[in-house]
Protein backbone atom coordinates (compact mmCIF):
# COMPACT_ATOMS: atom_id res chain seq x y z
CA UNK A 1 0.00 0.00 0.00
CA UNK A 2 2.65 2.52 0.89
CA UNK A 3 4.89 1.56 -1.72
CA UNK A 4 2.41 2.23 -4.15
CA UNK A 5 1.34 5.68 -2.52
CA UNK A 6 4.83 7.13 -2.81
CA UNK A 7 5.55 5.60 -6.33
CA UNK A 8 2.16 7.71 -7.43
CA UNK A 9 1.74 10.38 -5.05
CA UNK A 10 3.06 12.80 -7.65
CA UNK A 11 0.01 11.63 -10.62
CA UNK A 12 -2.18 11.87 -7.48
CA UNK A 13 -1.61 14.99 -6.34
CA UNK A 14 -2.08 16.21 -9.96
CA UNK A 15 -5.74 14.67 -10.63
CA UNK A 16 -7.35 14.97 -7.51
CA UNK A 17 -9.14 18.33 -8.43
CA UNK A 18 -10.18 17.15 -11.83
CA UNK A 19 -11.34 13.50 -10.57
CA UNK A 20 -13.20 15.59 -7.73
CA UNK A 21 -14.49 17.94 -10.71
CA UNK A 22 -16.15 14.92 -12.67
CA UNK A 23 -17.45 13.06 -9.93
CA UNK A 24 -19.65 16.68 -8.91
CA UNK A 25 -20.54 16.60 -12.32
CA UNK A 26 -21.26 12.61 -12.31
CA UNK A 27 -23.62 13.16 -8.58
CA UNK A 28 -25.14 16.35 -8.97
CA UNK A 29 -28.46 16.31 -9.92
CA UNK A 30 -30.09 19.32 -11.82
CA UNK A 31 -33.89 20.15 -11.96
CA UNK A 32 -34.73 18.75 -15.39
CA UNK A 33 -36.08 15.36 -17.06
CA UNK A 34 -34.63 13.71 -19.87
CA UNK A 35 -36.40 11.54 -21.74
CA UNK A 36 -34.65 9.00 -24.18
CA UNK A 37 -35.69 6.22 -26.68
CA UNK A 38 -36.27 2.68 -24.62
CA UNK A 39 -37.52 -0.92 -25.70
CA UNK A 40 -40.39 -2.79 -26.47
CA UNK A 41 -41.40 -5.38 -23.87
CA UNK A 42 -44.07 -8.18 -24.93
CA UNK A 43 -47.22 -7.84 -23.39
CA UNK A 44 -47.53 -12.15 -22.88
CA UNK A 45 -43.90 -11.53 -20.60
CA UNK A 46 -46.20 -9.57 -17.83
CA UNK A 47 -49.71 -10.94 -17.74
CA UNK A 48 -50.97 -14.26 -18.66
CA UNK A 49 -54.27 -15.86 -19.37
CA UNK A 50 -55.21 -19.18 -18.15
CA UNK A 51 -56.62 -19.48 -21.53
CA UNK A 52 -56.68 -21.25 -25.03
CA UNK A 53 -53.66 -22.40 -23.73
CA UNK A 54 -53.14 -25.27 -27.17
CA UNK A 55 -53.82 -21.90 -29.42
CA UNK A 56 -50.52 -20.90 -31.12
CA UNK A 57 -49.86 -17.18 -31.38
CA UNK A 58 -47.71 -17.12 -34.63
CA UNK A 59 -46.89 -13.25 -34.10
CA UNK A 60 -45.94 -10.86 -30.55
CA UNK A 61 -47.67 -7.86 -29.14
CA UNK A 62 -45.25 -5.46 -27.10
CA UNK A 63 -45.87 -2.07 -25.20
CA UNK A 64 -43.24 0.71 -25.95
CA UNK A 65 -41.51 2.08 -23.14
CA UNK A 66 -39.08 4.96 -23.07
CA UNK A 67 -36.33 5.64 -20.33
CA UNK A 68 -37.61 8.94 -18.31
CA UNK A 69 -34.54 10.35 -15.77
CA UNK A 70 -36.04 12.81 -13.85
CA UNK A 71 -33.36 15.02 -11.89
CA UNK A 72 -30.51 13.67 -14.28
CA UNK A 73 -26.79 14.41 -13.50
CA UNK A 74 -24.93 16.97 -15.74
CA UNK A 75 -23.18 14.06 -17.06
CA UNK A 76 -26.43 12.54 -18.39
CA UNK A 77 -28.10 16.10 -19.55
CA UNK A 78 -24.49 16.40 -21.24
CA UNK A 79 -24.53 13.24 -23.09
CA UNK A 80 -27.77 13.84 -23.23
CA UNK A 81 -28.00 16.05 -25.36
CA UNK A 82 -25.22 14.14 -28.20
CA UNK A 83 -28.11 12.49 -29.62
CA UNK A 84 -31.20 13.76 -31.93
CA UNK A 85 -33.13 10.65 -30.32
CA UNK A 86 -33.18 12.83 -26.46
CA UNK A 87 -35.82 15.20 -25.01
CA UNK A 88 -34.67 16.97 -22.20
CA UNK A 89 -36.71 19.57 -20.47
CA UNK A 90 -37.06 21.46 -17.04
CA UNK A 91 -39.43 19.49 -14.50
CA UNK A 92 -42.53 21.59 -13.84
CA UNK A 93 -45.32 21.19 -12.41
CA UNK A 94 -46.26 18.84 -9.30
CA UNK A 95 -43.53 16.72 -10.42
CA UNK A 96 -41.52 19.77 -10.05
CA UNK A 97 -41.45 19.08 -5.95
CA UNK A 98 -41.52 15.44 -5.64
CA UNK A 99 -38.64 13.31 -4.78
CA UNK A 100 -37.89 10.34 -7.55
CA UNK A 101 -38.55 7.74 -5.34
CA UNK A 102 -42.35 9.79 -5.00
CA UNK A 103 -42.32 10.14 -8.93
CA UNK A 104 -41.79 5.95 -9.53
CA UNK A 105 -44.22 5.62 -6.75
CA UNK A 106 -46.78 7.58 -9.05
CA UNK A 107 -45.59 5.79 -11.92
CA UNK A 108 -46.01 2.40 -10.57
CA UNK A 109 -49.59 3.19 -9.25
CA UNK A 110 -50.31 4.03 -12.76
CA UNK A 111 -48.99 1.03 -14.20
CA UNK A 112 -51.38 -0.96 -11.91
CA UNK A 113 -54.62 0.93 -13.03
CA UNK A 114 -53.43 0.97 -16.22
CA UNK A 115 -53.28 -3.04 -16.24
CA UNK A 116 -56.44 -3.36 -14.23
CA UNK A 117 -58.33 -0.94 -16.77
CA UNK A 118 -56.98 -3.09 -19.63
CA UNK A 119 -57.72 -6.37 -18.31
CA UNK A 120 -61.70 -5.26 -17.62
CA UNK A 121 -61.77 -3.39 -21.47
CA UNK A 122 -60.30 -6.77 -22.77
CA UNK A 123 -62.50 -9.23 -20.63
CA UNK A 124 -65.58 -7.21 -21.81
CA UNK A 125 -64.75 -7.26 -25.15
CA UNK A 126 -63.96 -10.57 -25.50
CA UNK A 127 -67.43 -11.38 -23.15
CA UNK A 128 -69.35 -10.42 -25.99
CA UNK A 129 -68.67 -13.71 -28.12
CA UNK A 130 -67.86 -15.64 -25.41
CA UNK A 131 -70.58 -16.12 -22.63
CA UNK A 132 -67.67 -18.12 -20.41
CA UNK A 133 -66.08 -15.32 -20.02
CA UNK A 134 -66.70 -13.07 -16.50
CA UNK A 135 -65.38 -10.36 -15.18
CA UNK A 136 -66.07 -8.51 -12.19
CA UNK A 137 -64.26 -5.27 -9.80
CA UNK A 138 -64.84 -2.71 -7.67
CA UNK A 139 -64.54 0.80 -7.83
CA UNK A 140 -61.79 2.43 -5.66
CA UNK A 141 -60.53 6.36 -4.85
CA UNK A 142 -56.33 6.62 -4.19
CA UNK A 143 -54.01 9.29 -3.07
CA UNK A 144 -52.61 10.37 -6.47
CA UNK A 145 -51.32 13.73 -5.84
CA UNK A 146 -49.74 15.68 -2.70
CA UNK A 147 -48.97 18.89 -2.24
CA UNK A 148 -45.89 20.23 -0.40
CA UNK A 149 -48.94 21.97 1.88
CA UNK A 150 -50.47 19.28 2.20
CA UNK A 151 -51.16 18.04 5.67
CA UNK A 152 -49.67 15.46 7.65
CA UNK A 153 -47.47 15.06 4.13
CA UNK A 154 -44.95 12.14 5.01
CA UNK A 155 -48.10 9.89 6.46
CA UNK A 156 -50.89 10.13 3.48
CA UNK A 157 -48.93 7.94 1.22
CA UNK A 158 -49.55 7.77 -2.68
CA UNK A 159 -51.83 4.81 -3.31
CA UNK A 160 -53.59 5.10 0.15
CA UNK A 161 -57.20 4.14 -0.31
CA UNK A 162 -59.80 7.32 0.28
CA UNK A 163 -62.62 5.62 2.26
CA UNK A 164 -65.05 9.16 3.80
CA UNK A 165 -64.10 12.18 5.32
CA UNK A 166 -66.61 13.93 7.69
CA UNK A 167 -67.93 17.30 6.04
CA UNK A 168 -69.95 20.36 7.41
CA UNK A 169 -72.77 19.41 10.01
CA UNK A 170 -70.95 15.73 10.45
CA UNK A 171 -72.01 15.08 6.93
CA UNK A 172 -69.88 11.41 5.89
CA UNK A 173 -68.79 12.34 2.39
CA UNK A 174 -67.59 9.26 0.30
CA UNK A 175 -67.69 10.54 -3.05
CA UNK A 176 -64.60 12.84 -3.15
CA UNK A 177 -66.38 14.93 -5.87
CA UNK A 178 -68.69 16.06 -3.16
CA UNK A 179 -65.39 16.87 -0.55
CA UNK A 180 -65.41 20.89 -1.95
CA UNK A 181 -69.09 20.82 -1.41
CA UNK A 182 -69.23 19.65 1.92
CA UNK A 183 -66.07 21.52 3.19
CA UNK A 184 -67.09 25.35 3.27
CA UNK A 185 -67.97 26.08 7.23
CA UNK A 186 -64.24 25.59 8.83
CA UNK A 187 -60.94 24.75 7.70
CA UNK A 188 -60.30 21.61 8.80
CA UNK A 189 -61.79 18.31 8.22
CA UNK A 190 -61.12 14.38 8.95
CA UNK A 191 -60.01 12.24 6.38
CA UNK A 192 -60.27 8.01 6.52
CA UNK A 193 -57.67 6.14 4.65
CA UNK A 194 -57.19 2.47 4.02
CA UNK A 195 -52.88 2.09 3.33
CA UNK A 196 -51.10 -0.53 1.63
CA UNK A 197 -51.81 -2.88 4.68
CA UNK A 198 -55.24 -3.17 4.79
CA UNK A 199 -55.07 0.07 7.97
CA UNK A 200 -57.48 2.12 8.42
CA UNK A 201 -56.57 5.29 9.96
CA UNK A 202 -57.35 9.17 9.97
CA UNK A 203 -56.14 12.42 9.53
CA UNK A 204 -57.04 16.39 10.13
CA UNK A 205 -56.34 18.02 6.84
CA UNK A 206 -55.94 21.76 7.57
CA UNK A 207 -57.20 23.83 4.03
CA UNK A 208 -53.97 25.96 2.39
CA UNK A 209 -55.29 30.02 3.10
CA UNK A 210 -54.23 30.53 -0.18
CA UNK A 211 -55.70 27.86 -2.18
CA UNK A 212 -58.52 27.04 -0.16
CA UNK A 213 -57.26 23.45 -0.86
CA UNK A 214 -56.40 20.52 1.14
CA UNK A 215 -53.42 19.63 -1.14
CA UNK A 216 -54.27 15.87 -1.95
CA UNK A 217 -55.38 14.74 -5.24
CA UNK A 218 -57.71 11.53 -5.54
CA UNK A 219 -58.46 9.55 -8.33
CA UNK A 220 -61.45 6.68 -9.45
CA UNK A 221 -59.95 3.25 -10.11
CA UNK A 222 -61.33 -0.11 -10.74
CA UNK A 223 -59.42 -3.06 -9.36
CA UNK A 224 -60.46 -6.50 -10.59
CA UNK A 225 -61.76 -8.85 -8.61
CA UNK A 226 -60.17 -11.85 -9.13
CA UNK A 227 -61.88 -14.56 -7.27
CA UNK A 228 -65.20 -13.82 -9.66
CA UNK A 229 -62.69 -13.10 -12.53
CA UNK A 230 -62.89 -16.03 -15.26
CA UNK A 231 -60.40 -17.22 -16.84
CA UNK A 232 -57.71 -16.29 -14.24
CA UNK A 233 -54.79 -14.42 -14.94
CA UNK A 234 -51.38 -14.05 -13.60
CA UNK A 235 -49.58 -10.58 -13.53
CA UNK A 236 -45.75 -10.64 -13.24
CA UNK A 237 -43.65 -8.43 -11.02
CA UNK A 238 -42.43 -5.35 -13.72
CA UNK A 239 -39.81 -2.95 -13.62
CA UNK A 240 -41.45 -0.61 -16.23
CA UNK A 241 -44.06 1.97 -14.78
CA UNK A 242 -46.33 4.71 -16.26
CA UNK A 243 -49.79 3.70 -18.07
CA UNK A 244 -48.53 4.15 -21.43
CA UNK A 245 -48.72 -0.05 -22.03
CA UNK A 246 -52.68 0.31 -21.64
CA UNK A 247 -53.58 -0.29 -25.46
CA UNK A 248 -51.71 -3.13 -26.22
CA UNK A 249 -52.11 -4.69 -22.90
CA UNK A 250 -55.45 -4.80 -23.97
CA UNK A 251 -54.74 -5.94 -27.39
CA UNK A 252 -52.67 -9.05 -25.63
CA UNK A 253 -55.20 -9.94 -23.47
CA UNK A 254 -57.88 -9.89 -25.08
CA UNK A 255 -55.84 -12.21 -27.99
CA UNK A 256 -55.05 -14.76 -25.18
CA UNK A 257 -59.29 -14.77 -24.75
CA UNK A 258 -60.26 -15.26 -28.08
CA UNK A 259 -60.09 -18.48 -30.48
CA UNK A 260 -58.48 -16.65 -33.40
CA UNK A 261 -54.68 -14.77 -33.48
CA UNK A 262 -55.09 -11.41 -34.91
CA UNK A 263 -51.18 -11.18 -34.69
CA UNK A 264 -51.11 -13.19 -37.95
CA UNK A 265 -47.02 -13.45 -37.31
CA UNK A 266 -46.58 -9.72 -37.46
CA UNK A 267 -44.59 -7.36 -34.57
CA UNK A 268 -47.04 -5.63 -33.65
CA UNK A 269 -46.51 -2.38 -31.03
CA UNK A 270 -47.96 0.77 -29.85
CA UNK A 271 -48.71 3.28 -27.06
CA UNK A 272 -51.27 4.39 -25.32
CA UNK A 273 -53.48 4.50 -22.11
CA UNK A 274 -56.61 2.77 -22.37
CA UNK A 275 -59.75 4.33 -20.67
CA UNK A 276 -62.65 2.19 -19.35
CA UNK A 277 -64.66 2.80 -21.70
CA UNK A 278 -62.41 1.78 -24.60
CA UNK A 279 -60.81 5.09 -25.51
CA UNK A 280 -57.44 5.53 -26.26
CA UNK A 281 -56.04 8.74 -23.99
CA UNK A 282 -52.86 11.08 -25.12
CA UNK A 283 -49.47 9.73 -23.98
CA UNK A 284 -46.22 11.62 -23.22
CA UNK A 285 -42.31 11.10 -25.28
CA UNK A 286 -44.23 10.14 -28.64
CA UNK A 287 -41.12 11.09 -30.71
CA UNK A 288 -39.02 8.62 -28.25
CA UNK A 289 -41.16 5.87 -28.85
CA UNK A 290 -41.67 6.14 -32.64
CA UNK A 291 -37.57 6.42 -32.60
CA UNK A 292 -38.17 2.82 -30.45
CA UNK A 293 -40.52 1.20 -32.65
CA UNK A 294 -38.44 2.43 -35.64
CA UNK A 295 -35.08 0.82 -33.63
CA UNK A 296 -36.77 -2.39 -33.32
CA UNK A 297 -38.27 -2.44 -36.34
CA UNK A 298 -41.71 -3.10 -35.33
CA UNK A 299 -44.49 -4.02 -38.58
CA UNK A 300 -47.53 -2.32 -36.91
CA UNK A 301 -47.36 0.55 -34.14
CA UNK A 302 -50.58 1.93 -32.63
CA UNK A 303 -50.69 5.89 -31.76
CA UNK A 304 -53.52 7.27 -30.14
CA UNK A 305 -55.17 10.13 -32.32
CA UNK A 306 -58.32 12.29 -31.32
CA UNK A 307 -57.61 15.08 -34.06
CA UNK A 308 -55.48 15.87 -36.59
CA UNK A 309 -56.18 20.17 -35.93
CA UNK A 310 -55.38 19.23 -32.38
CA UNK A 311 -51.40 20.34 -31.67
CA UNK A 312 -50.96 17.85 -29.20
CA UNK A 313 -52.17 15.17 -30.85
CA UNK A 314 -49.87 11.84 -30.65
CA UNK A 315 -50.69 10.90 -33.86
CA UNK A 316 -49.73 14.12 -35.13
CA UNK A 317 -46.66 14.50 -32.89
CA UNK A 318 -45.97 10.93 -34.53
CA UNK A 319 -46.27 12.42 -38.14
CA UNK A 320 -43.66 15.36 -37.11
CA UNK A 321 -41.02 13.20 -35.71
CA UNK A 322 -40.78 10.86 -38.46
CA UNK A 323 -40.58 13.93 -40.60
CA UNK A 324 -37.51 15.11 -38.04
CA UNK A 325 -36.04 11.52 -38.45
CA UNK A 326 -36.32 10.55 -42.11
CA UNK A 327 -38.90 7.91 -40.91
CA UNK A 328 -41.45 6.69 -43.69
CA UNK A 329 -44.72 6.26 -41.72
CA UNK A 330 -46.79 4.65 -44.23
CA UNK A 331 -48.05 1.36 -43.79
CA UNK A 332 -47.02 0.95 -40.25
CA UNK A 333 -48.12 4.02 -38.01
CA UNK A 334 -51.50 3.29 -37.18
CA UNK A 335 -53.93 6.21 -35.72
CA UNK A 336 -56.71 4.08 -33.63
CA UNK A 337 -58.82 5.97 -31.01
CA UNK A 338 -60.31 3.34 -29.30
CA UNK A 339 -60.21 -0.26 -28.97
CA UNK A 340 -62.51 -0.69 -31.50
CA UNK A 341 -60.47 0.90 -34.00
CA UNK A 342 -57.71 -1.23 -33.12
CA UNK A 343 -59.87 -4.58 -33.90
CA UNK A 344 -61.32 -2.18 -36.97
CA UNK A 345 -57.76 -2.17 -38.40
CA UNK A 346 -57.06 -6.21 -38.19
CA UNK A 347 -60.09 -6.90 -40.12
CA UNK A 348 -59.62 -4.63 -42.99
CA UNK A 349 -55.78 -3.13 -42.87
CA UNK A 350 -55.84 -1.56 -45.63
CA UNK A 351 -59.15 0.20 -45.67
CA UNK A 352 -58.66 0.86 -42.09
CA UNK A 353 -55.88 3.59 -43.15
CA UNK A 354 -57.74 4.61 -46.22
CA UNK A 355 -60.52 5.76 -43.78
CA UNK A 356 -57.57 7.94 -41.44
CA UNK A 357 -56.33 9.16 -44.66
CA UNK A 358 -59.62 10.53 -45.91
CA UNK A 359 -60.95 11.69 -42.74
CA UNK B 1 -3.50 -25.79 -12.79
CA UNK B 2 -0.91 -27.39 -11.26
CA UNK B 3 1.64 -24.54 -12.57
CA UNK B 4 -0.85 -21.57 -10.93
CA UNK B 5 -0.50 -23.71 -8.13
CA UNK B 6 2.90 -23.47 -7.64
CA UNK B 7 3.43 -20.75 -8.56
CA UNK B 8 1.32 -19.20 -5.56
CA UNK B 9 3.29 -21.49 -3.66
CA UNK B 10 6.41 -20.12 -5.21
CA UNK B 11 5.00 -16.64 -4.58
CA UNK B 12 4.23 -17.62 -1.16
CA UNK B 13 7.67 -18.68 0.06
CA UNK B 14 9.20 -15.34 -1.07
CA UNK B 15 6.63 -13.28 0.43
CA UNK B 16 4.89 -13.48 3.61
CA UNK B 17 1.56 -13.27 3.61
CA UNK B 18 1.21 -9.90 5.15
CA UNK B 19 3.48 -8.49 2.41
CA UNK B 20 1.21 -10.12 -0.46
CA UNK B 21 -2.37 -8.60 1.71
CA UNK B 22 -0.72 -5.26 2.29
CA UNK B 23 0.32 -5.46 -1.92
CA UNK B 24 -3.57 -6.46 -2.45
CA UNK B 25 -5.53 -3.83 -0.47
CA UNK B 26 -2.87 -1.47 -2.26
CA UNK B 27 -4.17 -2.14 -5.47
CA UNK B 28 -7.43 -2.78 -4.54
CA UNK B 29 -7.75 0.74 -3.16
CA UNK B 30 -5.96 2.66 -5.83
CA UNK B 31 -8.23 0.00 -8.54
CA UNK B 32 -11.28 1.64 -6.94
CA UNK B 33 -10.38 4.92 -7.11
CA UNK B 34 -10.50 4.31 -10.57
CA UNK B 35 -13.22 2.29 -11.27
CA UNK B 36 -16.10 4.48 -9.08
CA UNK B 37 -15.41 6.63 -11.69
CA UNK B 38 -15.27 4.67 -14.81
CA UNK B 39 -18.28 2.27 -13.53
CA UNK B 40 -20.28 5.66 -12.82
CA UNK B 41 -19.51 6.91 -16.11
CA UNK B 42 -20.79 4.00 -17.82
CA UNK B 43 -24.18 3.49 -16.02
CA UNK B 44 -24.91 7.16 -16.74
CA UNK B 45 -24.01 6.17 -19.98
CA UNK B 46 -26.04 3.27 -20.41
CA UNK B 47 -29.05 5.10 -18.80
CA UNK B 48 -29.58 7.84 -21.03
CA UNK B 49 -28.61 5.44 -24.40
CA UNK B 50 -30.28 1.96 -22.90
CA UNK B 51 -31.27 0.75 -26.36
CA UNK B 52 -27.62 -0.05 -27.52
CA UNK B 53 -28.07 -1.96 -24.41
CA UNK B 54 -26.67 -5.07 -25.74
CA UNK B 55 -23.51 -2.79 -26.82
CA UNK B 56 -23.14 -1.30 -23.57
CA UNK B 57 -22.81 -5.26 -21.63
CA UNK B 58 -20.03 -5.62 -23.98
CA UNK B 59 -18.35 -2.99 -23.29
CA UNK B 60 -18.77 -3.39 -19.50
CA UNK B 61 -17.05 -7.05 -20.24
CA UNK B 62 -13.96 -5.04 -21.34
CA UNK B 63 -14.05 -2.42 -19.22
CA UNK B 64 -14.56 -4.87 -16.20
CA UNK B 65 -11.35 -7.16 -17.82
CA UNK B 66 -9.28 -4.03 -18.28
CA UNK B 67 -9.81 -2.96 -14.45
CA UNK B 68 -8.85 -6.39 -13.92
CA UNK B 69 -5.69 -5.66 -15.69
CA UNK B 70 -5.06 -2.44 -13.90
CA UNK B 71 -5.85 -4.30 -10.31
CA UNK B 72 -2.79 -7.04 -11.10
CA UNK B 73 -0.72 -4.58 -12.57
CA UNK B 74 -0.69 -2.07 -9.27
CA UNK B 75 -0.66 -5.64 -7.41
CA UNK B 76 2.46 -6.88 -9.13
CA UNK B 77 3.67 -2.97 -9.19
CA UNK B 78 3.54 -3.43 -5.25
CA UNK B 79 4.96 -6.64 -4.80
CA UNK B 80 7.96 -5.81 -7.34
CA UNK B 81 8.71 -2.54 -5.39
CA UNK B 82 8.82 -4.80 -2.20
CA UNK B 83 10.99 -7.44 -3.27
CA UNK B 84 12.59 -6.22 -6.66
CA UNK B 85 14.86 -9.56 -6.24
CA UNK B 86 12.00 -12.30 -6.92
CA UNK B 87 11.94 -15.12 -9.08
CA UNK B 88 8.55 -15.59 -8.97
CA UNK B 89 7.08 -15.66 -12.52
CA UNK B 90 4.37 -12.99 -11.29
CA UNK B 91 3.05 -12.11 -14.52
CA UNK B 92 2.37 -15.43 -15.73
CA UNK B 93 0.82 -15.93 -12.28
CA UNK B 94 -1.34 -13.45 -12.69
CA UNK B 95 -2.29 -13.55 -16.01
CA UNK B 96 -3.68 -16.80 -15.22
CA UNK B 97 -5.59 -15.18 -12.64
CA UNK B 98 -6.75 -12.43 -14.80
CA UNK B 99 -7.95 -15.39 -17.07
CA UNK B 100 -9.80 -16.77 -14.86
CA UNK B 101 -11.71 -13.62 -13.45
CA UNK B 102 -12.01 -12.51 -17.26
CA UNK B 103 -14.07 -15.98 -17.86
CA UNK B 104 -16.36 -15.43 -15.17
CA UNK B 105 -16.97 -11.72 -16.45
CA UNK B 106 -17.77 -13.24 -19.90
CA UNK B 107 -20.27 -15.67 -18.34
CA UNK B 108 -22.28 -13.26 -16.35
CA UNK B 109 -22.29 -10.80 -19.00
CA UNK B 110 -23.49 -13.25 -21.48
CA UNK B 111 -26.25 -14.40 -19.02
CA UNK B 112 -27.26 -10.58 -18.54
CA UNK B 113 -27.44 -10.44 -22.34
CA UNK B 114 -29.58 -13.36 -23.06
CA UNK B 115 -31.17 -14.57 -19.62
CA UNK B 116 -31.29 -11.59 -17.15
CA UNK B 117 -31.92 -8.56 -19.32
CA UNK B 118 -34.85 -9.89 -20.98
CA UNK B 119 -36.06 -10.99 -17.74
CA UNK B 120 -35.91 -7.28 -15.85
CA UNK B 121 -37.13 -5.22 -19.12
CA UNK B 122 -41.04 -6.49 -18.60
Amino acid sequence: MNELTKKYWPFVKVLIIPYLFFMFILFYPIPYYLDTPGGITEVDSLISVDYNQDKEVTGSISSTYIVSINRPTFFQFLIGSFSDYNYANVLTGSYASYSNQEISKISYLDKETSVNAAIIVAYQKAQIGNSEINIDYDEKVMVFGKATYLSHYDEIDFGDEFLYMIGDNDFEVTDYKAISAHTVLDSSYQFFFKNSEGETYSKILVKDPETSTFGITLKYYYLVDKENTYPRYTEKESNIGGPSGGLLQTLAIYNMLIEDDITEGKKIAGTGTINYDGTVGYIGGTEQKILTAYLNKVDVFFIPYRDRNYYYDNYVEALRACEKHGIDPSGWLVPVSSFDDVLDYFENPEAYLEGVVLS
Amino acid sequence: MKKYIKLWKQLLSEFSGKEVLSAFYGALIYTSLIAILVLATISQIVSVYLYYLTLWIVLIIIVMALLTYIFHYFWFKALIIKKPETKTDIKTLFLINQIIIDTVYLIVGLLFIFVFVPMLMV
